[in-house]
């Protein structure tokens, strides 16, 4: 910093609570705006417009620039921030008539279902009738303005930033209340008189000059608080508090006489204004079905509703479409991916075995691992798409002699998903019983038994038989791909229908179907998708495609498509859902230090010769046992409470796939931690791994990034954030799910709350789990002697 | 359409702005007046965020002013040492970097333990030089609930307000039912 002047103008802080939720508001009034403006252009001009962004300023900058910095300092600059924000910007704001923007701007399923009960109400519409009457919109800003100014509470906002932010908002609030009457915003009509307003703003501007007055003319500070700060500006505590009360003085009497004024001469002109004369006569509007909830129900916002629905093409987007229709997209992705299996390879086998110091150690486990998830929730089943095992067996099937390879079928009795239950109850043991993500030379192993186990697999059956039934990576990359926002889909169904040679499934001369056997018209989700839009390539209509869908629709999709419904009843699809959500608990959990502890006293205790056999029988018991127990009694306790007589399968199937996001979550939030705190791992690793090999291109391995722990200060707040979505969407789609049984209320009620219960015990696991402390896995910390690898 | 381009200019500055709150790091915000020194030519008032100081990340900041002209010194380096009566120490630099009123020098600091500490403040500003000691006290860190409060309230209340939502729904349709009936 130069100067003063400098040190105070740089003074702004990107502070996200506000601006991010009024961002929010510009977003949905500028859509709200453009659709009105269309129809009704005379309501809805450029100078409301303006208006509404001008006041959204206003906000910003009271409350982000250094008028807030300062505020704490000086009560001038205190007050002139309470000034913007009760006298300016609720003008400005109300001007922008933001009631039918704001509704019609909001995403028309949103405003239809969810908002649209609440302004259909009518005990609310009461309360909000009663918001606006003009008593009480005088009354609530005219006591909330005295109650903060007295000492104990406008110390309590100087002391505390949460109270601080209370007293703003109780501010902005009231004082948006108070304008209400006097801009009379379209299409609110007014119920008093026009002249009330007189007196309205007279007896507000009285309040005014008192309590300005008193600051003003007080000798002592009022506010302790002011006493004992610095005077940077060189006026006294006491010369401030009066100059605070003048500016208060002169200000608000600026704002409440000029429309005393205005509003003076347009009750002088009142006989000749036919437009007040017009709204005189409708008195109730809402009782003429003109109301908000009326013309929502007669389509008068939701003229776009069937254009919304629509789904995003990614493949029509420019330059994303052209690089993923390219029919070489996918194995180049999957070259790549295999020369860096290779590389894991060599490097896990002949690289050091500290885990930290090989790219095994690191790549696979802190980098790929939050990668994909990441990938998972902004994208779709990336890793399947990128497949490095797939491209081994294409390329076996490419070399090898025709007859050698995809000889039989899968056999009929292993068509479900036992053998990956299987398999990935071995892998999360496994991990934590020989430490996988510490050893390179387990890792390298387990990669090459990867490839191994997919060109047998599928050298001897035909299809994708591997990916479908047996790969646990893949399970896991089904499941959580059920929440992505992409899917290979249908862009028109008629075009199926009148299609005859189903070449998405059964595929053509030049291109591959689906080898795993999806029916494109029929398909509803993401489950045991790859991505690897061959049926994209096969279609001769051109008519699949990758298409953008919200977040989770895929769960609740009960259309009468056979296929879909018939996975989602499938029992083995419902414990692999159980066992991948209740996994990322246990796996999470297992670096928790006091997890760790416990474990060790556990074997202590119970005499276990071997930590392995030990950890099996723990991972039987919360993978297997609980889980079983828990989802027993939910099934029971739904049966009972919703007196219908459900069958198990059923129940657990159909409430299963409810669970995901909150699995998904927790996985999210667990490796994008590893991902986050260690991304630089991997700098020093390349280093080391290219100088092996004559490579001097990056330099000499800086061991030190490897300790370097990023200060991510908001990881735990982030955490929370997706956890918290997570359980809200859970608990959205099982009440989905518990309605589709068509009972009524209290039933549905009773046949989700278990589940729900359920739901709520796993995420407050998952926030204990966030408060531990947590193993730094796969990094270096510096100790007395050097350089050492992080085990506690 | 200008309005267009505007809303386009909104989402583009929505998606900057999530991003960056996302990786924007915690910065310091004055708070409470632990204690103001005049040392030398310097009259240093060190603040905290909060009172009493608890153990995990604080932030202590520092005003740093000319005592004879009473003017805010904006270029001064100043250093902060803190140590435990068991003898645990933390050292650190406070700078405008961390703080959001750039008047002040922050220091974003770990306190490790609970107890009291004695907290040496170190001021260079050209030649001139001053340091003062003060006592500070540290007291346990409260449970990590009240931290993140926001975002734990955060779920429920969606909650309440679909339940809300679903009830209203729920009236309306049986309105709906009984005014068939009705006529």
């Amino acid at each position: 910093m130069d100067t003063i002047s400098d040190a105070v103008f740089s003074s702004w802080e990107f502070n996200p609570w506000v601006l991010i939720p009024i961002l929010i508001f510009a977003l949905v009034y500028s859509r709200g705006w453009i659709q009105l403006r269309r129809r009704a252009p005379h309501r809805f001009g450029h100078s409301q417009f303006i208006t509404f962004y001008a006041g959204l300023v206003t906000i910003v900058i009271a409350l982000t620039s250094p008028l807030d910095g300062f505020a704490g300092w000086l009560l001038t600059v205190h007050m002139i921030q309470h000034l913007m924000l009760t006298m300016a910007a609720p003008i400005l704001i109300l001007y922008g008539a933001p009631y039918l923007p704001l509704l019609s701007g909001l995403p028309q399923d949103f405003l239809k279902d969810g908002v649209g009960p609440f302004l259909a109400s009518a005990t609310l519409r009461k309360v909000g009738r009663f918001l606006v009457h003009p008593v009480f919109c005088w009354s609530a800003f005219i006591f909330t303005t005295i109650a903060w100014h007295t000492p104990p509470m406008y110390e309590l906002a100087l002391r505390s930033p949460a109270w601080h932010t209370v007293e703003h908002l109780c501010f902005l609030t009231t004082a948006l209340l108070f304008w209400w009457p006097i801009i009379r915003p379209y299409p609110w009509i007014p119920r008093a008189p026009r002249w009330t307003m007189i007196p309205y703003l007279f007896l507000a501007d009285f309040q005014n000059t008192a309590l300005s007055a008193f600051l003003v003319f007080y000798e002592r500070v009022l506010y302790g608080t002011y006493a004992t700060m610095p005077r940077i500006t060189g006026m006294t505590a006491l010369e401030d508090q009066a100059a605070a009360g003048a500016i208060m003085w002169v200000a608000g009497s600026i704002f409440f006489l000029i429309p005393v004024g205005l509003i003076t001469i347009e009750v002088l002109s009142a006989p000749h204004n036919s437009r007040l004369r017009k709204r005189k006569l409708v008195k109730h509007p809402q009782k003429r079905g003109s109301g908000i909830f009326a013309k929502l129900q007669q389509g008068y916002f939701i003229s776009h509703l069937a254009a919304s629905r629509r789904s995003v093409d990614l493949l029509s987007l420019p330059l994303i479409g052209p690089i993923l229709r390219w029919p070489h997209f996918r194995r180049a992705v999957q070259t790549l991916m295999f020369l860096l299996a290779l590389v894991i390879i060599v490097d896990g086998f002949v690289g050091p075995q500290m885990s930290v110091m090989n790219l095994a150690g690191v790549l696979p486990w802190t980098h790929w691992r939050g990668l994909s998830v990441i990938a998972l929730l902004a994208v779709g089943n990336v890793f399947c798409m990128a497949c490095p095992f797939n491209f081994v067996r294409d390329l076996g099937r490419r070399l090898l002699p025709a007859g050698w390879t995809s000889r039989f079928s899968w056999p009929r009795r292993l068509r479900s998903k036992w053998i990956a239950i299987s398999l990935l109850f071995i892998f999360f043991w496994a991990y934590e019983a020989f430490g996988l993500w510490d050893s390179p030379r387990w890792t390298a192993g387990m990669v090459l038994g990867y490839f191994a186990a997919a060109f047998a697999v599928d050298g001897l059956f035909k299809g994708a038989s591997f990916c479908k039934y047996v790969c646990p990576i893949g399970q896991y990359q089904f499941i959580q791909s059920l929440i992505s926002p992409v899917e290979v889909g249908v862009r028109s169904l008629e075009v199926c229908r009148s299609c005859t040679t189903h070449d998405c499934l059964r595929g053509n001369d030049q291109h591959r179907g689906c080898e795993l056997e999806l029916f494109q018209p029929q398909k509803t989700s993401n489950m045991d998708c790859t991505l690897c839009l061959d049926c994209v390539h096969a279609c001769p209509h051109q008519n699949v495609s990758l298409l953008a869908s919200m977040p989770g629709s895929q769960l609740v999709r009960i259309e009468r498509r056979k296929r879909s419904i018939r996975w989602f009843k499938r029992f083995d699809g419902a414990i692999l859902i159980f066992l991948l959500v209740f996994a990322a608990f246990i796996n999470a959990g297992s670096m928790v230090e006091s997890v760790q502890r416990w474990e060790q006293t556990l074997q202590t205790n119970l005499g276990f010769a071997s930590m392995k056999t030990m950890l099996f029988v723990v991972y039987l018991i919360a993978l297997v046992v609980i889980p079983g127990v828990l989802i027993a009694c939910c099934f029971w306790l739904a049966r009972f409470l919703s007196r219908r007589p459900i069958r198990l399968r059923e129940s657990v199937s159909t409430f299963a796939r409810s669970f995901v996001p909150l699995g998904f979550s927790m996985w999210l939030a667990h490796f994008s931690y590893h991902l986050l705190i260690g991304a630089l791992t991997a700098v020093p690793v390349v280093q080391r791994a290219a100088t092996n090999v004559g490579l001097n291109i990056f330099g000499k391995p800086e061991w030190s990034i490897s300790a370097t722990k990023l200060g991510f200060d908001w990881l735990p707040s982030l955490q929370l954030l997706v956890l918290g979505l997570g359980l809200l969407l859970t608990l959205y789609v099982g009440w989905r799910l518990a309605m589709s049984f068509k009972l009524c209320f209290a039933r549905t009620l009773g046949l989700l709350a278990p589940w729900a219960v359920l739901a709520i015990v796993l995420y407050s696991t998952g926030i204990w789990i966030i408060f531990q402390p947590m193993q730094m896995r796969g990094m270096m910390m510096k100790g007395k002697d050097g350089w050492c690898i992080s085990n506690s | 359409m200008v309005y267009q381009q505007l809303m386009k200019l909104s989402c583009l500055m929505f998606v900057v702005v999530s991003i960056a709150s996302v990786t924007m790091s915690v910065r310091a915000d004055g708070g409470f007046v632990l204690w103001q020194r005049t040392t030398g030519t310097f009259t240093v008032t060190a603040f905290a965020t909060q009172s009493p100081l608890r153990t995990g990340p604080a932030d202590i900041s520092f005003l740093v002013e000319n005592t004879e002209e009473s003017r805010a010194i904006v270029d001064a380096r100043v250093f902060i040492a803190l140590e435990n009566e068991t003898g645990a120490s933390v050292l650190g630099e406070a700078t405008h970097k961390q703080a959001r009123n750039k008047l002040l020098y922050c220091s974003l600091i770990d306190l490790p333990k609970p107890g009291h500490w004695k907290m040496k403040v170190l001021v260079t500003h050209g030649s001139e030089r001053a340091e003062s000691v003060d006592d500070l006290t540290v007291t346990d860190s409260q449970s990590r609930i009240f931290d993140y409060w926001k975002l734990l309230a955060f779920p429920p209340a969606v909650m309440i307000l679909f339940i809300i939502n679903q009830c209203l729904r729920r009236e309306r349709a049986s309105q709906s039912v009984d005014c068939s009936y009705s006529i």
